[in-house]
């Protein structure tokens, strides 16, 4: 069984039913339409995006459901990602960014997982300067501030 | 790029908080550092989560202690005042973020507790008052004049050291720093121990319970140690109860400072669910030490429980009644009880056991409690860290494990033939079997490998039909109980498998060249000589074995992870040459395609494999075998040094190229 999906500009994309239900969002929109052949709207995701969010679903149809980690640690590790979704994510920043939102958006936890991991494996090892450089961000500290920030912080240091 | 251009639209979109809230979980504080500094919006977002978890044990944080704690000259107790002001203030400004706090440190844990104790701004919450977990276990750091006055103490003689401590106790402690503290605790100093040492413990402990108290709201898991009283102790135990049950979030607590009665504890905190104690629950009253006699409380939430200090073994039956929903137990040491009648043994009252011998009645056993059907438990896993058994505790914990019908997990420090019997019997829906040491009698000797019983191992394998895991790398199995005529394993759904097979019979280098000669064409005709048909007969036998071992595991289709140790894992110690020797006493498998390694071909789930053998390591063909024949495969332990280097081409996996090369350097080579 198929269905169809169309993207915010207007492009339509016929995918088996179990590649989209990888999208929580679309699974429980099925779930509340019922058996329907019409299309499913996706405002918020452009075809380009769409073309690559649906790539990762047909390469992960049929991974067993994520069951939550039972950790105290709030903390994660972003080493382990898979070598074929690390090919994946060989993007262009802007695209790597449009995945995380359309997965964010289509609840697909799997690849909003493998996006995060990516963006903090940019940030790891780098200088607040070199982060902003990374993402292009404005400093709106001053000089003064900053270093407090720092001080105030230092316990955090590698040692 | 310039700043002075529009950022990107993306830019501004992807760093919503709940994305980049995802993204810091994945960054660790060096790194979380370095994001607080990089603009406001990122500041705003990502101080929380820096925040969020405090252990004064990592990072930066043991330099800062010492900077605090040491004062090797008067000049710097200035500078320490300083630094310490400034790190009240971190505190008072970020302390509202902190959810789990770790410390081990004095001067932080007074930092944190006085902090805590000032009313927040404007009738808000004081900072550091919204933990949800925390664990003080202090560390002594002595400062030089610490140290100085503990030699001092040292060299006196004990009439000085009396009078000194006279003296101290007439003066008394100074007063306490909150008035709810008056009278819960008493100072005692011990005969080596400085003034300057037992009025920093006179503190530690009031700055620990205020801390607790100023946080009782929020906190859901507490470790309670007895390093943060050291030389004082509570003797308002009223205090204790009163703190514990406004604490309307506890469900977890670790105890390893007072000895609390379990009933009052619970009827004080009703929701707990985990409890850990390192004292123990000895003697009549145990349930009662707090004087509450009658009925103990029944809790329906405590669902995991663990007593490190030692149990009477007869106990644990009662316990099971008191607490029906306990999934998890975890006992240290099972003893005997006082009275030694009450030591019974209901395999033998109810399941016909091997255990003849002792079957005692009293008031409050275990055998009482099946017979009468009165125990419903629905306890899933049991663990028990026994040291070297005496019987009657043996028959304990043959007691215990008749109790538990619905025992998942089973994880015990020992195994003897009567155990794994009882287990075998009563555990039908045991999935996780752990041993942690071995029970070895001497290996057999060359000649007669038949003759070793090390078969506990194999009995649970052969009654357990819904076993995952058994995980007991230092069990051994012998050889020939899984010859054909043995009883099959019943284990079919079995996904890791970690055991020492041996008692094979062994060959000399001498007695293999023999084989070749007696197997190779010039020797069709030639008259067989004793000696040649005994190296026969043992060849063949040993065939025998290997074939009997590889198609019992073969059967074990679901294994994903098959790991038959090693001879000598457990003995780093030895030498080469006490490693054959060791060798030959214990007659190890091969892992070869000649043996007939080519049967666990039916192993498709198979992700890890291992076994370090001394002279039969896994080698280039078997490698490249296991390669082909097991798709999934990601781990290999125990490869012959030479057999690296082409295989490690071969299988572009990076993980296990580098359990290869980590492999390759422990391993002993000819």
């Amino acid at each position: 069984m198929t269905v169809i999906l169309v993207s915010s500009d207007n492009q339509d994309f016929k995918v088996d039913k179990e590649v989209a239900e990888r999208s929580i969002l679309i699974k429980n929109m099925l779930e509340d339409v019922g058996e329907s052949d019409s299309p499913i709207p996706l405002p918020n995701v452009t075809s380009a995006v769409l073309t690559k969010v649906i790539e990762y679903c047909e390469h992960h149809r049929n991974d067993p459901v994520q069951v939550p980690e039972e950790t105290d640690d709030p903390r994660k590790r972003s080493n382990d990602i898979e070598e074929w979704d690390m090919k994946f994510m060989q993007v262009d920043q802007e695209m790597l960014f449009e995945i995380i939102l359309a997965a964010n958006y289509l609840d697909i936890k799997p690849l909003l997982d493998v996006g995060c991991k990516t963006v903090a494996n940019i940030i790891k090892g780098k200088t607040p300067e070199e982060i902003r450089k990374a993402f292009n961000i404005v400093n709106d500290f001053t000089p003064e501030e900053e270093a407090q920030i720092k001080k105030e912080n230092e316990w955090a240091e590698d040692r | 790029m310039s700043s002075s251009r529009d950022p990107p639209t993306h830019g501004t979109t992807l760093w919503v908080s709940e994305i980049m809230t995802h993204i810091g979980a994945y960054l660790t504080p060096p790194d979380l550092l370095s994001a607080v500094c990089v603009c406001q919006h990122w500041n705003q977002t990502y101080i929380p989560l820096l925040w969020h978890h405090i252990n004064d044990s990592l990072y930066s944080w043991p330099d800062l202690a010492l900077r605090i704690s040491r004062a090797p000259d008067p000049n710097s107790e200035q500078q320490q005042r300083e630094e310490t002001n400034r790190i009240r203030r971190m505190f008072e400004k970020y302390g509202c973020h902190i959810r789990q706090l770790f410390l081990s440190k004095r001067e932080l844990l007074a930092i944190v507790s006085a902090v805590a104790m000032v009313a927040g701004a404007e009738g808000g919450l004081s900072s550091c008052t919204q933990l949800q977990d925390l664990e003080v276990s202090l560390v002594n750091i002595l400062s030089p004049k610490e140290q100085a006055e503990s030699y001092r103490i040292m060299a006196l003689t004990q009439e000085e050291r009396a009078a000194e401590r006279e003296q101290v106790q007439a003066i008394g402690m100074p007063s306490v720093l909150s008035p709810v503290l008056e009278g819960v605790f008493e100072a005692r100093i011990g005969s080596f121990q400085s003034v300057t040492k037992l009025i920093k413990d006179w503190e530690s402990s009031q700055h620990f319970w205020l801390l607790v108290r100023q946080n009782r709201q929020g906190i859901r898991s507490l470790s309670m140690s007895w390093s943060t009283m050291g030389s004082c102790r509570i003797v308002d135990h009223n205090f204790l109860y009163e703190t514990l049950s406004g604490m309307k979030q506890l469900r977890v607590l670790r105890n390893g400072m007072v000895v609390l009665g379990l009933n009052r504890l619970l009827r004080s905190v009703p929701m707990l669910e985990k409890y850990s104690t390192s004292s123990h629950l000895i003697g009549s009253g145990w349930m009662v030490l707090d004087g509450n006699g009658g009925g103990g409380t029944q809790s329906m939430n405590l669902k995991a429980l663990e007593i490190r200090g030692p149990m009477e073994s007869n106990k644990v039956g009662e316990l099971l009644e008191r607490f029906p929903d306990l999934d998890r137990l975890s006992l240290g040491r099972l003893i005997t009880s006082d009275t030694e009648t009450t030591v019974t043994t209901a395999t033998t009252a109810t399941r016909a056991g091997p255990l003849t011998d002792e079957g005692r009645e009293s008031g409050h056993d275990n055998t009482a409690m099946v017979e009468q059907g009165r125990l419903k438990s629905r306890l899933k896993v049991l663990e028990i860290d026994l040291p070297r058994l005496p019987r009657s505790t043996v028959n304990g914990l043959l007691d215990a494990i008749c109790l538990v019908p619905h025992l998942t997990t089973l994880s015990i420090k020992e195994l003897d033939m009567e155990t794994a019997t009882a287990i075998g019997r009563s555990c039908e829906f045991l999935e996780t079997f752990s041993l942690w040491i071995k029970v070895e009698p001497n290996p057999a000797t060359r000649e007669q490998p038949g003759t070793i019983k090390l078969n506990a191992l194999n009995v649970i394998l052969q009654s357990c039909s819904r076993l995952k895991r058994a995980d007991a790398s230092r069990c051994m199995i012998a050889a020939d109980d899984l010859l054909d005529n043995q009883p099959a394993w019943v284990c079919q759904n079995l996904e890791l498998l970690r055991c020492r097979i041996v008692g094979f019979y062994y060959l000399t280098n001498e007695e293999q060249d023999a084989i070749q000669i007696i197997r190779g064409p010039d020797f069709v005709g030639c008259e067989v000589s004793d000696y040649e048909r005994r190296v026969l007969q043992f060849a063949n036998r040993r065939q025998e074995q290997h074939k009997a071992m590889y198609e019992r595991i073969a059967g074990l289709r679901r294994l994903v992870t098959l790991d038959l140790a090693s001879e000598y894992r457990y003995q780093p110690f030895l030498n080469l040459r006490q490693r054959i020797e060791t060798r030959k006493e214990v007659n190890a498998l091969e892992v070869s395609l000649s043996m007939g390694l080519e049967q666990l071909w039916t192993l498709g789930c198979l992700e890890e494999f291992g076994f370090e053998g001394l002279e039969s390591g896994v080698g280039e063909n078997e490698l490249g075998w296991m390669v082909k024949s097991w798709p999934r495969l990601k781990v290999v332990r125990g490869l012959q040094g030479q057999a690296l280097d082409s295989v490690a081409t071969r299988l572009r996996k990076a993980q296990l190229r580098q359990s290869l090369r980590e492999t390759k350097a422990s391993i002993v080579q000819k």
